[in-house]
């Protein structure tokens, strides 16, 4: 069994950001279909 | 290999991610705007399509009442065109009319021109027949003042034939008397006068001393300044006058030696006699 490495790569922090884009993504839509009342 | 691929799809998921959260950023800043802006479209949209049916529904109550007007437009056009057509149908008839009247009054100019001419001719010929008349009536006056004369004259013959037949009556009873006298005293008259011829009574004339009634005033003595010396002798006639007026004949009833006394013979009495006039026994 090998050692993984524990330690958090780049590749962990663009998920992270990503993660980050996606939910400020669905905040903004909902706050958008907020002003349309859901309708569309 | 695998590790590539993860990380491919790590970056790949990495800009879907911002792209979406950019996108719905975008969508979350512009959606306000957008609306606001789409809001106040469709009120003014609405405004509009409000205006544009006021617009319309103006129009189509002016086009109404345009085509109202239109209508009567056209009535009143029909009905001027109706009318204009009488005016000139009436137009041509008061030509025809205003020809024929001044042909009419062509020919009455003529008419009077030919009348004038007449009337001036009647003028003339009026004026020669008032001369003509004038001339006549001069003449007519004329002839009436010599008619006048004329009867004046026969009226002084008259009288003085009417003394001449009295004076023919007067000598034949002279002529008379003498011969009864002739025959009482048997003198022939035919025989030459012997001895002295007393003296022809000649013009004697006198004046008249007075004048008087007689006692029945149904005669008029007059009393004359000549008598016996003066040849007058009973039933001698004179005639009485004062200037140029024959005022009548008296008849010597009785005569005195220097003056005498007579009848006026009422049927000769020409005027009052007065004293002062003339008395002679010839005219």
């Amino acid at each position: 069994m090998s050692q993984q490495s524990s330690d958090p790569t780049i590749y962990d922090g663009l998920m992270f950001v990503s993660l980050g884009a996606v939910i400020m993504g669905v905040i903004f839509l909902c706050l958008a279909l907020e002003n349309y009342g859901w309708s569309g | 290999m695998n590790n590539v691929v993860g990380k491919l799809l790590i970056v790949l998921q990495l800009v879907f991610s911002l792209l979406f959260m950019c996108f719905a950023g975008a969508v979350y800043s512009f959606t306000q705007s957008w609306r606001t802006k789409a809001e106040t479209a469709m009120t003014s949209v609405a405004e509009r399509d409000r205006q544009i049916n006021e617009l319309k529904e103006s129009h189509t109550q002016e086009l109404d009442a345009r085509k109202v007007e239109n209508e009567q437009l056209n009535q009143r056009a029909t009905e001027a065109e109706a009318g204009l057509a009488q005016v000139q149908a009436n137009i041509r008839t008061l030509q025809g009319e205003l020809a024929q009247t001044q042909q009419q009054r062509d020919k009455h100019l003529a008419d009077l021109q030919v009348a004038q001419a007449e009337a001036d001719a009647r003028i003339a010929e009026t004026n020669e027949l008032r001369a003509e008349t004038k001339k006549l009536r001069d003449t007519v006056s004329l002839q009436i003042s010599e008619i006048q004369d004329q009867e004046d004259r026969n009226l002084v013959y008259s009288g003085l034939v009417a003394e001449a037949k009295e004076r023919e009556v007067g000598a034949l009873k002279e002529i008379g008397r003498l011969q009864d006298l002739l025959r009482q005293n048997k003198i022939d008259p035919r025989k030459a006068v012997v001895g002295p011829v007393p003296p022809e009574i000649t013009r004697v004339e006198g004046k008249v001393l007075g004048t008087k009634q007689n006692e029945s005033r149904s005669a008029e003595l007059i009393h004359v300044s000549i008598g016996r010396d003066d040849y007058v002798s009973e039933d001698m006639t004179m005639d009485v006058y004062r200037e140029n007026q024959y005022l009548g004949r008296i008849r010597i009833t009785d005569v005195y030696a220097d003056s005498a006394v007579g009848i006026l013979i009422e049927r000769t009495r020409n005027g009052v006699i007065e004293r002062g006039d003339n008395v002679t026994t010839k005219l």
